[in-house]
């Protein structure tokens, strides 16, 4: 399965303003919208039970970009799953 | 498939080399051998580039950091081993000052380079892989979910 993704108008600027190419971009927004049920129900992965959110760490060398390694984390709201739309909370660059 | 690191035949490979400096010195070694041996070196070198490149791929294409951590801790210290290695040979023929050595030498000098490139890479890789995450920002949550209740959201990515 195959998700649309929606994010915040203000995590959209955020995300607009990453220093990372525009490859590298879309990798990370074609892993997140093909991302699994297994990894997203997987316990491990939600940052608390109960809540509608899990997340994902990413890592990836921007080989079109800087050419330097990065990692994104990145909060998504998946009560909207079974219709086929994920929604990113938030997002954070921590390299 | 290009494998991630030194394969360990060529690892053995090299321990036999190290073996043979240790016995005689190179300077002694009959011509041919020491061409072979240089070829070997080369080769491997050759094999340890393929090996970085076929890493930088895979991490250019981008993957999940636990997942990453889990499949790649453990040729770490294959790499860590494989430089020690390097060193150990490079030591070996600096200390005889020959200038016979001096060809294998240099061969060992750009496997050494070559091999502290992946080591280092990875390592930064998995350093970044492992690091903690900060805690979950609540206030950002909770600010994505007055966008989501008011409507301001936007279309993030399309199928």
């Amino acid at each position: 399965m195959s998700y649309d993704l929606d994010v915040p108008g203000h995590e959209l600027e955020y995300w607009q303003s990453l220093p990372l190419s525009s490859p590298a971009k879309l990798r990370i927004q074609e892993f997140i919208a093909g991302i699994s049920d297994k990894f997203r129900l997987d316990p491990v992965n939600r940052p608390k039970p109960h809540t509608p959110y899990f997340k994902i760490e990413y890592l990836l060398l921007d080989s079109n970009g800087d050419r330097r390694l990065h990692r994104i984390d990145l909060y998504i709201r998946d009560d909207k799953a079974e219709f086929g739309v994920l929604y990113i909370a938030y997002m954070e660059l921590l390299q | 498939m290009t494998t991630l690191t030194m394969p360990s035949f060529e690892r053995h490979l090299l321990r036999t080399v190290r073996e043979e400096m240790k016995k005689e010195p190179v300077r002694n070694w009959p011509h041919r051998r020491l061409l072979l041996c240089l070829n070997i070196v080369r080769e491997i070198r050759e094999s340890a580039a393929e090996a970085r490149q076929a890493l930088e791929e895979r991490l250019s294409e981008g993957i999940e950091a636990h997942s990453f951590a889990r499949s790649y801790s453990e040729h770490l210290l294959a790499a860590e081993e494989y430089v020690k290695l390097n060193q150990t040979l490079i030591e070996l023929l600096s200390e005889a000052n020959d200038p016979r050595a001096e060809s294998l030498l240099a061969e060992f000098r750009l496997l050494e380079q070559e091999e502290r490139a992946s080591r280092d890479l990875l390592a930064e890789a998995l350093s970044l892989a492992t690091q903690p995450s900060r805690p979950v920002d609540w206030e950002r949550i909770h600010r994505a979910e007055e966008a989501y209740t008011s409507g301001e959201t936007k279309p993030f990515y399309r199928r």
